[in-house]
């Protein structure tokens, strides 16, 4: 399983000469089949190709993060690298016809039981959809939130006319846009070689109740994109087993942190964040302390 | 859920990172969040503001050299 997904990496991660190449670690949230995830990477790298952007593809297991791993999907690799989620969950506040999100830090998703509706009713390869749904995210990741254009594949909204682009290979960025992506990553590479060592914090969270590690989960990237903003690398480590009163008579590192997430409930997130000497709850959504 | 999540475990853990106590007019140390930022966190992260990025690698720092001395 290792051995492909190297493989699977190293195959598309040829760059071509001159091109700004960006990494995508992908998380195989909806489970799809190895078929579906091989033409949707080959789609996604076909897509970006066209843009002039090369792609370095991993597959990645959601979850858990140790920065000591040499697995690739386990580092930050700065601002030209991006996680990417197909996943089968929607975020609350969201449209039905919502097909992705990205969070300008750094992570992405593609809500993949919309694109196999799609593509049942639009007669489209789902790996087509997906693939292009990908890259529009990707290009918010690199362009911003306002990226939408009327044309082309940032465009807001997708009718038959892309669609029928989508399935016979045909949906690119415009021609300007593609030159801003590769200028933008070329800004970016040359700022990633000048960035000193970012300050490496280890997080341990521990969950109980109705708070699995699977309801956790999905956070975890999103805040560790939020710390990347401000130069802190974050490495997760993750315990079903809560132990709050060891954990609070142990002196805690000076970049070791245990959280405890006591409940997960649909509309009230009750947290409590145990160090040695400092705890701190927040009971409402909107409430912080 | 998870951006909800992401942001308050965010909020709460540059509290201790920090050493300090205290909220920003903006960004997600803000102490409440309205529903303008509950929804656009689905859209983008809020961000730190440039002195909270600050006061959390001062506060690191102060953790750093407190280690080093309690060793």
């Amino acid at each position: 399983m290792k051995i492909r997904t190297f493989l699977a990496a190293i195959l598309t991660m040829v760059p071509c000469v001159g091109q700004p190449a960006i990494t995508l670690k992908v998380l195989n949230e909806a489970r799809l089949d190895d078929q579906i995830l091989s033409r949707t990477k080959n789609g996604t790298a076909a897509m970006l190709a066209r843009a002039g952007v090369s792609l370095v593809w991993f597959d990645c297991a959601a979850g858990v993060g140790d920065w000591k791993s040499q697995d690739p999907c386990q580092h930050d690799g700065g601002r030209v690298d991006f996680r990417l989620h197909v996943t089968t969950y929607k975020p609350p506040l969201t449209t039905r016809d919502m097909l992705g999100y990205a969070d300008v830090g750094g992570a992405a998703g593609v809500y993949y039981p919309l694109v196999a509706e799609l593509a049942r009713d639009c007669h489209v390869d789902p790996a087509q959809i997906l693939a292009a749904a990908i890259v529009h995210e990707v290009g918010h990741l690199i362009l911003g939130a306002n990226a939408h254009t009327q044309q082309g594949i940032m465009r807001a909204d997708w009718g038959k006319e892309q669609f029928t682009l989508i399935s016979a290979g045909e949906l690119n960025f415009a021609p300007d846009q593609a030159r801003r992506l590769q200028i933008e990553l070329r800004r970016r590479l040359s700022e990633g070689k000048q960035r000193p060592q970012a300050d490496e914090l280890t997080l341990t969270v521990c969950t109980e109740g109705l708070a699995g590690f699977h309801a956790a989960a999905p956070a975890l990237p999103i805040a560790a994109s939020m710390f990347a903003a401000a130069g802190i690398r974050v490495a997760w480590r993750t315990s079903s087993k809560v132990a709050p009163r060891r954990a609070f008579s142990s002196r805690s590192g000076s970049a070791r942190l245990r959280i405890f997430i006591l409940a997960l409930l649909p509309t009230l997130c009750l947290m409590r964040v145990h160090t040695s000497g400092f705890s701190t709850t927040a009971s409402r959504p909107a409430g912080l302390h | 859920m998870p951006h909800l999540l992401a942001h308050v475990l965010v909020h709460e853990i540059t509290h201790i990172l920090q050493g300090v106590t205290r909220h920003s007019a903006e960004g997600v140390m803000k102490a409440q969040w309205t529903q303008e930022d509950l929804s656009s966190m689905l859209r983008k992260s809020l961000e730190f503001t440039s002195l909270d990025v600050d006061l959390i690698h001062d506060g690191m720092a102060v953790r750093d050299k407190a280690m080093v001395a309690a060793k």
